[in-house]
């Protein structure tokens, strides 16, 4: 299936006790496509990444990953089906070099013949990809806000996910950062992978992704292309209150 | 002469100790249960020799394959709880241990002497070695030999990927499971692979020896096992072997510190906590070393954004 959703939720729900962070939440992430999650503060998104991850159990509803359901699996079962993702607050092994960082997450390839290039080969390109080969052996510390996100974005993507979750991705960041970010997402979109991101940065999303779907109160409120959001005034109103929206 | 020998054997048996702690705390735990392996390792390795006729070293293989058993089976429900609590529940099974040896009798009379675990009495005339003609010397070189291929084991571990898979769920389980690592698995391998180098100590231990009681397991040992790397430091096992030697040299070369030995490990891993978390071998001074020892890439300059 090369076409069609590599990623479906399905009436999902996360409940919090009495508090409803995600609730009945269904959309498709196409195959492929960049995907953006956008909402206010505090409207599930996060929630969502971790059900998605299986850091959170979901209260109800389903999550369905390249046909198979994956809801209830163990974060690392869901990481070998092709699942990878950076984090808002970002979550770098501390102590380890910039190097090691992306060669512990290096997910074994299967044998294949000469041409196979070595786990070694792989981990840098990597880093040339996300042009942080020069800081190959700094300790994490040193690293700047821009190259700690993009190297969160190497470690995923050793892994080899087939769906990469970015959990704002430009937070933090200058314009010279966000033009990179731009070009990077693009960049991994033709090499085969769907990205799924979660962002604030309105220009960033309407700029670069295809689809978008909006959070408010745990709740889908709209899904569509940028253009429709940009247009949708329940979107508006979550945004901005009522007296804008009808403005 | 005698008397150096005994410390370095000292020495190298409180390596295997400290290292054994020192895998525990790579993976993100912290054990003060570790005394508890390294006594089912001394008592069985003491059994298999003195009363059911094993060798020296299927002795000591058994010890440890025990313990390590012991590590894994008490692993599951220990690591279930993380930093004070696993502390007090790994200390709470090294005192079950202790207790249980404490009550436990199964004695021979070989040859007029009472052979096996005698409760409170110990068990003693474990003289496997020295009957054999060993002096000292020669026991001393059987304990650097073990220490030597552990330390060849924890070499190939700190490059291996298995040694980086700790380090990533010591530092953030929920990253390191994020990288498809399965954390609980890490953690209790570790568990089980500590409690046999632990096991492995124990047994060289009793033969040092010749004997063990309850007294000899207890919490003093489990302090002392925990300073070896938390003063050495934790960014290499180098730290831990570093922190036996420093440490047992100094309260076993300085006879007037004997008494006072809990005293002055417990004031160092306070001050090791304020000054250097990381002990004297910290992740950082490993990456200095490396970048010495590899000439090989010249400091580029920073790229540009």
């Amino acid at each position: 299936m090369t076409d069609g959703a590599i990623l479906s939720i399905r009436k999902l729900a996360r409940h919090f006790g009495g508090l409803r962070a995600v609730n009945d939440v269904s959309f498709d992430v196409p195959r492929g496509s960049i995907f953006a999650l956008i909402g206010p503060n505090g409207s599930g998104k996060t929630t969502l990444f971790n059900v998605i991850t299986g850091a959170l159990a979901p209260t109800a509803g389903t999550v369905v990953f390249d046909g198979a359901p994956i809801s209830g699996m163990p974060t690392h079962e869901i990481v070998r089906r092709g699942i990878g993702r950076t984090f808002q607050n970002i979550r770098l092994f501390t102590r380890m070099s910039v190097f090691h960082n992306v060669w512990v997450a290096m997910r074994r390839q299967p044998r294949s013949g000469n041409g196979a290039r070595s786990e070694r080969e792989r981990v840098e390109e990597l880093l040339a990809l996300t042009g942080l080969s020069a800081r190959r052996d700094e300790l994490v510390e040193n690293l700047n806000f821009g190259e700690q996100r993009r190297l969160e974005t190497a470690r995923a993507l050793a892994t080899d996910p087939s769906l990469l979750l970015l959990d704002e991705p430009a937070a933090g960041m200058g314009a010279v950062e966000l033009a990179r970010l731009v070009r990077d997402i693009r960049r991994l979109r033709e090499l085969g992978k769907t990205i799924f991101l979660i962002e604030h940065t309105m220009h960033l999303v309407m700029d670069v992704a295809d689809r978008i779907a909006v959070l408010n109160f745990g709740e889908k409120i709209a899904e569509g292309t940028p253009k429709e959001i940009q247009a949708d005034p329940r979107v508006i109103e979550a945004y901005l209150g009522r007296e804008h929206a009808n403005a | 002469m005698d008397y150096y020998v005994a410390i370095a054997s000292i020495i190298g048996i409180h390596a295997l100790l400290g290292l054994s702690v020192y895998v525990v705390a790579i993976s993100g735990q912290m054990s003060f249960g570790q005394q508890g392996f390294f006594a089912i390792g001394a008592y069985l390795a003491g059994m298999s020799t003195a009363m059911w006729g094993l060798g020296l070293v299927p002795a000591l293989v058994l010890g440890a394959l025990v313990a390590g058993a012991m590590g894994f089976v008490v692993g599951f429900p220990a690591l279930r709880v993380r930093g004070l609590y696993l502390a007090i529940a790994t200390f709470g099974f090294g005192e079950i241990v202790r207790l249980a040896f404490l009550n436990v009798r199964y004695t021979e009379n070989i040859g007029g002497r009472v052979v096996g675990p005698n409760g409170a009495e110990g068990f003693r005339h474990v003289r496997y070695v020295y009957d054999r003609g060993f002096t000292g010397l020669h026991y001393l070189a059987v304990i650097l030999v073990v220490l030597v291929v552990v330390v060849i084991l924890f070499f190939l571990l700190e490059r291996s990927k298995v040694g980086a898979k700790l380090r990533a769920v010591e530092e953030d389980e929920t990253a390191a499971a994020m990288i498809g690592i399965n954390v609980t698995r890490v953690k209790v391998v570790a568990f089980a692979a500590a409690a046999a180098v632990a096991g492995l100590g124990g047994g060289l231990f009793i033969h040092y020896s010749t004997y063990i009681d309850h007294d000899m397991v207890a919490l003093p040992l489990a302090i002392a096992s925990v300073t070896y790397p938390l003063l050495g430091g934790l960014g290499s096992f180098v730290g831990t072997l570093l922190g036996a030697i420093v440490l047992v040299g100094l309260t076993e070369g300085l006879r007037g510190l004997q008494g006072m030995r809990e005293f002055v490990y417990g004031g160092l891993i306070i001050l090791m906590m304020i000054f250097r978390p990381r002990g004297i071998v910290d992740e950082a001074l490993v990456l200095r070393v490396k970048s010495w020892l590899s000439p090989r890439a010249p400091r580029e300059p920073v790229q540009a954004p």
